[in-house]
C-alpha cells in the first residue's frame, strides 16, 4: 500500500513538465518588518510588509499611538500612507506630535451622507475605498480604522474579503494594517496583535489630601500598554507560546 | 529648396464632419447665411451624387432625403486648422499659414529623416488621416508651384526641378486667383490652362496685361522666387462639438469625450506636448422641465497631477467628476480644451521609496472622492488658527515636498476624535467631575486632571471656549478609558471631545 508522501511523489514527477512542485506549497520569503521606533515592540518584527496585520484591543488600550509611530516612521521616510477612517477619528494634531508628515498621508474620511444618492454607510464605504487603494498600490501603509466599530459589526465582514484584501498585497511592498477591538482576518492576518491596558500614570503635584479639587493638582501622564502577538505566522506557521511586551506612550504634549 | 504644400479639398465640408464619424459617412451639405438666404456652401461627394449644388438654399436641400444639413461653424473650422498647424508641425518648425486650407512647409532636410519625397508626403497624408483630414501634398523647388500641385493633383504630386512649367501645362487658370478682368481677357482669348499661358510671348503678353501678366507668366513656367515666412500662431487645444439634440444622459457623452480627447492627445503629441489641465464646457438646455441647472454654461477644469496623453485616463477622469458633479440640464454643446505642458521625464532613484503611481492615483482619488466626497478625501494640513482642531484638507501629493525627518523620540499618546463631539452628563463634587454619561453608558472618574481653559476665535463670530478635563473613567465592568471632555464655555454643556488611544 502506497503512502500519502509516496503518492506526493508520484503525482509531483509526472506534473514535473507541466507543474513543477504541484503539491508543495509555495515558500514565501517574508519581507523586511516596518519599525515604528518602540524599541520593545520593534523586537517583535509584527509588521512584515506584503501581510495583513490586525491590531487589536479595546478603546485606551494605545492602539492608535502604536499606528501613529508606524505611520512617523513611514512618512518621514518619504513613502506615502493611507488610513482609511471609518469613525471618522484621526487627529491631525496628535499625528503631527508624533511626527507623522501629512503631505505624505492619505486620508479618507468615511461616514458623511450629504449626498442623498450615496446610501452606503460609512463601512461599506471603508471597504471599497480599501479595495481602491489596494489596487491603486505604491503605498507603504495602508490602514484601515475600525477602532470604534462595534464588533457585532465588523463581523459581518465576510472572510471572502479579508481573504482579497491579503492576496492583494502579497509580494507588494505594501503594509496592510487593522485597527479594531478583536480580531477578525482569521487566518488571512500574517500576524495579530492583541493591545491591553496595563495602567495610567498620573503625576500628583499638589497636596490631594485635601478634598477640594485645585486646578492642576495632578497630571495624567502616561498610558501603560501591553503588547501579545496573538498570531504570527510571519515568524512560524503555528505559535503556541505567545510574545509579550510592554511599552508606554505619553501624554504631556496635550498639556 | 524643397517645399511640401499641404491642402485640404473641400475644408469647409471636411471641417464640419471632421468630428463625426456617422456624419461624415453620409451625404450632408453645410449651411451658412441669414434666414431667408441660407445656403449651401459645402457639399461632400455624396451628397453631389444626390444631385446637390453648392449655392442651393436650404429649403431645396432639405428635400433631398437622406441627407444631413449641417450649419457652418467657424469654430469647428477653426479647430480643423488647428489640427492641420499641428500635423504639420510634427515635420518642420518652418511653416507658412496661407490660408485656412493650405499650408507650406521646408522639407529641404527632412530626407535624411523620412527618406524621399514621395515617402515625405505619405507620412504627412497618414498624420492628417490620424486627424480625420484628407490632404493632398504637391512637393516643388518653390512654393507657388507646390501650392499649384497640390491644388491640381488627387494625392500626391512631386514636381522635379526644372520641370515645374512641364509637369503644370495642363492646370486650369482658376487656381492662380486672378482678378475678374484678367481672367476674362484670357478667356476671351482662348488661354485656359498654364501651359496656354506660359508659352505667350512676354513682350506681347506686357504690352497687353502689363507687369501683372508677365508675374503670372512666371508663375505658370514655375520661375517664383517666393520666400517662406514662417508663421507663429498662438497655439490653442480645443475640441469642441454642437449635438442636433439636447443630450440627456451625461453617461451617453462619454463617446463624445473619447472621440474628442483622441483628436486633442494626437495633436498634443504632435507637438511634444502633453495636457497639464483639462477645460472641459458644456452648453446647457434649460428650457425644458425639471431643470436643477441655473447657468447656462457648466463648465469643469481637472487638473493632472503630471502632464499626460493617455486618452483612457482623461476619459476616466471626466466620467468621474461629471458623476460627482451633474450638469442638471441636458447638454448641448461640448467643447474640451487642453493646456499644453511639456511632458514630465523623471528618472526614478534607486533608494527612493516607490510611490503611488500618479495618473492611477488621480482616479484612484476620483473614485474615493465619488464615495465618500469632494472634500473628505485629500492630506490634512495644520492652518496656523486658533481652532478646536486646526486643520484643512488639501489635495494628496505624495512626494510634492520635501519630507523633514522629524518623529518624535519620546512616543506620544494618540487622540481619537469623537465627529462630532459626544454630549456628556457630568456630576461634579468639589468642583471636578465625579461621574459621566454619554453614549447610554455611565462612568466613575477615577482621575480627573484640570482644568486647561482653551478659547479662540474670539474677535470673529466663530467665538469659542472651553475648560478641558482629562479624565479617567471607569465603567461597572472595571474597563477603564481614558478621554478628554470639556464644558462649553458659552453653552455651559459638557462634551466628550475624544479619546487618547
Amino acid at each position: 500500500m502506497r503512502t500519502a508522501a509516496a503518492l506526493r511523489s508520484e503525482i509531483e514527477a509526472k506534473l514535473q513538465n507541466r507543474i513543477p512542485a504541484a503539491l508543495t506549497p509555495k515558500h514565501r520569503e517574508l519581507q523586511q518588518s516596518i519599525p515604528c521606533g518602540i524599541s520593545n515592540i520593534d523586537l517583535l518584527q509584527a509588521f512584515p510588509r506584503g501581510t495583513l496585520v490586525e491590531i487589536c484591543g479595546l478603546p485606551s488600550t494605545g492602539r492608535t499611538g502604536l499606528l501613529h509611530a508606524l505611520l512617523a516612521q513611514t512618512t518621514s521616510g518619504g513613502e506615502a500612507a493611507a488610513v482609511i477612517d471609518v469613525s471618522d477619528s484621526f487627529d491631525p494634531v496628535s499625528a503631527t506630535q508624533s511626527g507623522v508628515v501629512l503631505s505624505e498621508l492619505l486620508w479618507v474620511r468615511c461616514g458623511l451622507l450629504s449626498n442623498q444618492r450615496r446610501s452606503l454607510s460609512a463601512f461599506d464605504q471603508a471597504l471599497r475605498a480599501a479595495d481602491l487603494l489596494l489596487q491603486s498600490g505604491g503605498f507603504g501603509i495602508l490602514t484601515l480604522d475600525m477602532g470604534n466599530v462595534l464588533t457585532r459589526d465588523a463581523r459581518k465582514i465576510p472572510l471572502a474579503t479579508w481573504f482579497r484584501f491579503r492576496r492583494a498585497v502579497e509580494e507588494t511592498q505594501t503594509l496592510f494594517l487593522v485597527l479594531e477591538q478583536e480580531p477578525h482576518a482569521s487566518s488571512s492576518a500574517a500576524v495579530v496583535l492583541d493591545l491591553s491596558q496595563s495602567g495610567i500614570g498620573v503625576q500628583e503635584t499638589q497636596d490631594t489630601e485635601k478634598p477640594q479639587h485645585i486646578d492642576g493638582d495632578r497630571l495624567i501622564e502616561t498610558l501603560h500598554t501591553r503588547a501579545e502577538v496573538v498570531r504570527g505566522q510571519a515568524r512560524k506557521p503555528v505559535r503556541s507560546d505567545r510574545t509579550n511586551t510592554m511599552f508606554s506612550t505619553r501624554l504631556q504634549a496635550y498639556r | 529648396m524643397l517645399f511640401a504644400c499641404v491642402y485640404v479639398p473641400n475644408f469647409i465640408a471636411q471641417a464640419a464632419a471632421r468630428l463625426d464619424p456617422v456624419v461624415a459617412a453620409s451625404p450632408f451639405a453645410v449651411v451658412a447665411g441669414t434666414p431667408p438666404q441660407v445656403r449651401v456652401v459645402a457639399l461632400n461627394a455624396k451628397a453631389k451624387n444626390k444631385r446637390l449644388w453648392i449655392g442651393m438654399t436650404k429649403t431645396e436641400a432639405e428635400a433631398s432625403t437622406g441627407t444631413q444639413i449641417l450649419e457652418r461653424s467657424i469654430k469647428l473650422e477653426a479647430s480643423a486648422h488647428g489640427a492641420l498647424l499641428d500635423c504639420t508641425s510634427r515635420f518642420s518648425p518652418h511653416c507658412e499659414d496661407v490660408a485656412d486650407d493650405t499650408l507650406i512647409l521646408d522639407v529641404s532636410e527632412l530626407s535624411k529623416l523620412l527618406g524621399t519625397p514621395t515617402q515625405i508626403a505619405k507620412s504627412i497624408r497618414a498624420q492628417a488621416r490620424n486627424l480625420s483630414l484628407y490632404i493632398r501634398v504637391g512637393i516643388a523647388g518653390n512654393i507657388d508651384s507646390a501650392i499649384y500641385a497640390a491644388r491640381t493633383t488627387k494625392g500626391i504630386s512631386i514636381l522635379p526641378f526644372g520641370k515645374e512649367a512641364e509637369f503644370l501645362k495642363d492646370a486650369p487658370l482658376d487656381i492662380l486667383n486672378l482678378s475678374p478682368k484678367i481672367l476674362e481677357t484670357l478667356t476671351r482669348w482662348g488661354i485656359r490652362t498654364f501651359g496656354q499661358l506660359g508659352t505667350l510671348p512676354e513682350l506681347s503678353l506686357s504690352e497687353r496685361l502689363g507687369q501683372e501678366g508677365l508675374r503670372l507668366q512666371q508663375l505658370v513656367r514655375g520661375q517664383s522666387f517666393r520666400t517662406l515666412s514662417p508663421t507663429s500662431a498662438p497655439v490653442s487645444f480645443e475640441e469642441g462639438t454642437d449635438f442636433d439634440y439636447p443630450v440627456e444622459d451625461p453617461e451617453s457623452l462619454a463617446f463624445v469625450f473619447h472621440r474628442l480627447l483622441e483628436q486633442l492627445t494626437i495633436r498634443l503629441t504632435a507637438r511634444a506636448l502633453a495636457a497639464g489641465q483639462l477645460h472641459l464646457s458644456l452648453e446647457l438646455d434649460l428650457a425644458v422641465d425639471d431643470v436643477k441647472a441655473t447657468e447656462r454654461l457648466f463648465t469643469r477644469t481637472l487638473k493632472l497631477p503630471v502632464p499626460t496623453v493617455d486618452t483612457k485616463l482623461l476619459l476616466k477622469l471626466l466620467q468621474l467628476d461629471l458623476e460627482a458633479h451633474s450638469p442638471g440640464a441636458p447638454v448641448l454643446k461640448v467643447a474640451l480644451r487642453a493646456e499644453p505642458m511639456r511632458p514630465r521625464i523623471v528618472q526614478e532613484g534607486i533608494f527612493v521609496p516607490k510611490g503611488p503611481e500618479p495618473q492611477r492615483l488621480e482616479v484612484t482619488l476620483a473614485r474615493l472622492r465619488k464615495l465618500v466626497g469632494e472634500d473628505r478625501v485629500g492630506s490634512p494640513e495644520l492652518i496656523d488658527r486658533h481652532l478646536p482642531s486646526p486643520f484643512r484638507m488639501v489635495k494628496f501629493a505624495p512626494g510634492a515636498q520635501l519630507v523633514k525627518s522629524s518623529v518624535a523620540s519620546c512616543r506620544q499618546a494618540a487622540l481619537r476624535i469623537f465627529r462630532p463631539n459626544a454630549p456628556a452628563r457630568v456630576e461634579n463634587v468639589h468642583g471636578a467631575p465625579h461621574t459621566v454619561a454619554f453614549d447610554g453608558v455611565r462612568y466613575r472618574v477615577t482621575q480627573a486632571s484640570g482644568p486647561w481653559r482653551r478659547s479662540g476665535e474670539w474677535w470673529t463670530q466663530d467665538r469659542w471656549g472651553r475648560d478641558e478635563w482629562d479624565l479617567v473613567l471607569t465603567a461597572q465592568d472595571d474597563r477603564r478609558l481614558l478621554v478628554r471632555a470639556y464644558r462649553d464655555l458659552l453653552t455651559r454643556q459638557w462634551y466628550i471631545d475624544g479619546e487618547y488611544d
